[in-house]
């Protein structure tokens, strides 16, 4: 690396400059274009003094309305006032920003009147929620508009201190940063081809950690990954050794309070707002366990992170962030490894851990990075083994498979399944029969200490009758409860074979080709349907064709066998732990399964496809560039039309 | 240096993993030999029903007379700061003997680290054996800006338990919870699990297996 940068310095350093010169263009002539070639300004009307405008008509609708609720009439009283602006001349609206004061959250719609093209008016409409915590409202315009009607609803006892309509020049530094990322991978792409053959590893790094970041700045404070409250929470309790100090920053993270934002200036006062909140002084103090609980290691760099930035007095919008960058770094090392590591099928380990759901899980407060991680890890050195048949097993070679599982289960016990592939290492890496028995049997010792963890309680609450223990208080709606429902499926056995076989057959396509499992952004949303035709030829052409370089390694048709069975094995058990914990008692079909949870085993799929018939008689390099650039694309479509909208 | 150290791993590897066993086997027996003491808190009297609040204003006092068995380790009650922010104060209390009256022992805290509706730990760390029939008592002094915390009661009557307020009564009782020891093993899982993982490593090993790593020769 030291000797690459000494020699190419220079070409380094032009590119550096292109990438910074490309992103000021594309950011001026592109994002700002309205601005520099329409009118910049700044237009404020004051409405705090009872000022009245000739082409402003403001109106205030006092209005109930009724409806029906439990077979009740049920009257609710509102309030809405519409501000209703006539341009003297059309103009280019870039951004509304409203000043106001209220003891209430409330509404504010905009309507934007302009030409349709038809030579008709049309209304676009622009809807955002005012908190009352602050006094600024903005929402991004962008259009041309000949008029507007702007209605405040439900602002009780409030005020409308002045409406502010602008088109001035901004050089947002997300996008700014975003267009940085894009233009550095592009010539990554084009100059980089070496490194695209043996060493993919440094190409997905690159992209991880720069696509990671650009996720967790865009992320910002925002709620977005799934229960990420409960995650934060335990990452930041144990941050602490005995007694945990949360400041009022911190408890509106872990109750998921958080202000919701989706403007650059909103942003920027509530990372004011949270930075004011972070006061340590005034902390809560709640005492904790001094040992970390065996299902929280999975949280252990982002807890690391999190104490860091402690001790560096980060601010805590920062310090925030900064915990969720302890998991990319934890997730890309580890997939980067098994990256160097893998002796086929390097392109494969690349496109799963940079599909975005595994990205933006490795970006939240969250253990499915780890989980995603040390699986592919502990299964491309388990590969390693299987593929080099003659090659005694080593000891540090079983620890790293073995500590790679295991660790991938803590968070989720029912993964530790994946162990059992060591079970099946052929007789010739053993020096003994005796050792390959005493093997297995430690082996088979690790699996059942995992398993207890989840199986104990069950077997030690039915034991003592205790039908009722179980139930998952999320799942609101319904009796659920894991030993009655143990109980129905033992009593049941054919019926819920059926049931489970059918439903994983008939989600199969759908939870592996498809968007809810492999580019789904959780509460923020998921990406366009049609990236499905996408990911489906993408997989498909991943797992059967292969480069002339890697067919003289194919794996035998007994561990392709081998690996189906057990990721079948996993697939059975996250159906039925769901339906145990959070479907109702005896119901024909199944409750809270996400696709997501299929991620950590994905990677093994295609490597059952893998054959010496369909063959690419290209370059291992050119073969992996062209899947690097798609998957460029597709990590960093999510990042510019799913994320950046919160903060420009 | 690192080969050295990675060639004198290989050669005792399998002393160390047996000494490394012989650790997890010591660690199991600590963990049945001396468990860890944590505190358990067991809910008494919770229902966040028809709430009163109390405040503790200067020369209030709040009596809760009480029984228990177990040691207690501390009590948790549940605070009203009336919505406000607090900003001085400090919360005192004693627990006694309730048949001879002498103090167990006593304890301050800080007014401002309350929260709304929290239930706040108030730990008996240095205090004599707290069991038996008892008397919490607890009051607030210090205050400078008229802001006092509050201690929430309900309508639950309990047998042989009575919260007053400058000796009078109350119809109801504080919002408690008392707080146990307990004892857990919280490292065995982790010796099992580590001697199972050290027992398949050492499956693999051999005697007198030739080094393995050979380290990068220089040119």
């Amino acid at each position: 690396m030291k000797t690459y940068i000494k020699e190419h310095w220079r070409k380094l350093l032009v590119m550096a400059g292109a990438v910074i010169l490309l992103t000021v263009l594309v950011e001026l002539l592109v994002f700002n274009f309205h601005s520099l070639f329409d009118d910049t300004y700044t237009t404020r009307y004051d409405f705090a003094g009872g000022q009245t405008y000739d082409h402003v008509k403001i109106e205030d609708v006092d209005y109930s309305t009724t409806t029906e609720q439990d077979g009740k009439t049920v009257e609710s009283k509102g309030l809405e006032t519409d501000y209703t602006f006539t341009f003297p001349e059309k103009m280019y609206i870039k951004k509304l920003h409203i000043g106001y004061q209220s003891p209430v959250d409330f509404s504010i719609t905009m309507n934007a009147y302009n030409d349709n093209g038809y030579g008709e008016t049309a209304a676009t409409e622009y809807y955002d929620q005012s908190l009352a915590a602050f006094t600024d409202y903005y929402n991004n315009i962008g259009q041309d508009a000949t008029g507007c009607k702007i209605r405040v609803v439900n602002n009780f006892n409030g005020t409308i201190d002045f409406i502010e309509f602008s088109n001035e020049l901004t050089m947002n530094p997300y996008r700014m940063f975003f267009l940085a990322v894009v233009f550095s991978c592009i010539l990554f792409l084009i100059f980089g081809a070496p490194v695209f053959g043996r060493k993919l590893e440094v190409y997905f790094a690159f992209l991880s950690l720069l696509a990671g970041s650009i996720y967790i700045i865009f992320g910002g404070t925002l709620r977005i990954g799934w229960d990420e409250q409960v995650h934060f929470d335990n990452a930041y309790s144990n941050a602490y050794f005995s007694t945990v100090q949360y400041t009022e920053a911190a408890t509106i993270m872990k109750e998921a309070h958080q202000p919701y934002y989706n403007t650059l200036e909103e942003r920027q006062y509530i990372a004011d707002y949270f930075n004011s909140k972070d006061n340590t002084d005034q902390a809560v103090l709640v005492s904790k366990p001094r040992f970390i609980p065996y299902n929280q290691w999975a949280y252990i760099t982002q807890t690391l992170f999190l104490a860091i930035g402690r001790l560096l007095h980060l601010p805590f919008t920062i310090l925030y962030m900064f915990g969720k960058f302890g998991n990319l770094l934890l997730y890309t090392l580890v997939v980067a490894l098994a990256i160097k590591y893998a002796k086929v099928g390097k392109a494969i380990v690349a496109v799963i851990a940079l599909l975005p759901t595994c990205l933006f899980q490795a970006t939240c407060y969250a253990y499915d990075g780890v989980a995603i991680s040390f699986t592919i890890l502990g299964f491309i050195l388990w590969l390693n083994e299987v593929l080099d048949k003659e090659k005694k097993l080593k000891w540090y070679n079983v620890l790293a498979i073995v500590g790679c599982f295991v660790f991938a289960s803590l968070p989720k016990a029912i993964y530790i399944i994946l162990l059992g592939l060591l079970c099946f290492f052929p007789k010739t890496k053993f020096g003994s029969k005796k050792q390959r028995i005493f093997f297995i049997a430690g082996v088979v010792a690790v699996m059942i200490t995992i398993i207890y963890t989840f199986l104990f309680p069950v077997a030690s609450q039915t034991s003592m009758g205790n039908v009722n223990w179980g139930s998952d208080v999320r799942n609101e709606e319904s009796e659920t409860g894991i030993v009655k429902q143990l109980m129905m499926i033992l009593d049941h056995p054919w019926t819920y074979t059926k049931l489970l076989v059918g439903t994983i057959f008939k989600t199969f396509c759908d939870y592996i080709f498809g968007i809810g499992a492999n580019a789904n952004f959780a509460f923020l949303g998921a990406y366009s349907a049609q990236f499905t035709y996408l990911f489906t030829p993408l997989f498909l052409g991943l797992g059967f064709i292969s480069c002339q370089e890697e067919t003289k390694y194919v794996l035998d048709k007994k561990y392709k066998l081998l690996i189906g069975v057990l990721v079948f094995g996993v697939f059975c058990l996250i159906w039925t732990a769901l339906y145990l914990s959070f479907t109702q008692i005896g119901a024909l079909g199944f409750n809270g399964v996400q696709p997501r949870y299929y991620l950590p085993i994905m990677v093994m799929l295609p490597f059952l496809c893998r054959n010496k018939t369909l063959v690419c008689h290209g370059k291992l390099q050119n073969y992996n560039r062209i899947v690097m650039a798609i998957m460029t694309f597709v990590v960093l479509y999510g990042a510019y039309s799913i994320m950046l909208p919160f903060n420009v | 240096m690192i080969k050295k150290v990675c060639n004198w791993i290989d050669r005792n590897i399998r002393r160390l993993l047996l000494l490394g066993m012989l650790l997890c086997v010591l660690g199991i027996i600590a963990s049945f030999l001396f468990p860890n003491e944590y505190m358990a808190t067991q809910g008494y009297n919770t229902k966040a029903e028809q709430l009163v609040q109390n405040p503790l204003t200067e020369g209030t006092v709040m009596e809760y007379k009480f029984q228990v068995e177990k040691r207690l380790l501390g009590i948790q009650v549940k605070y009203t700061t009336y919505d406000k922010k607090l900003t001085s104060g400090v919360i005192h209390y004693e627990v006694l003997s309730q048949t001879d009256g002498h103090s167990l022992g006593s304890s301050a805290m800080s007014a401002p680290n309350i929260a709304e509706g929290q239930d706040v730990l108030m730990p008996f760390t240095g205090f004599e054996t707290c069991s038996g029939s008892l008397i919490l008592r607890i009051w607030c002094d210090g205050v400078t800006d008229g802001n006092y915390p509050g201690i929430y009661t309900n309508p639950q009557i309990i047998p042989d338990v009575a919260t007053s307020i400058n000796g009078q009564v109350l119809q109801g009782n504080m919002i408690m919870t008392y707080c146990y020891p307990a004892y857990n093993k919280p490292l065995l899982w982790y010796f099992i699990l580590f001697l199972f993982v050290l027992l398949t490593l050492f499956a693999v090993t051999e005697k007198d297996a030739p080094l393995i790593r050979k380290g990068k020769k220089k040119a």
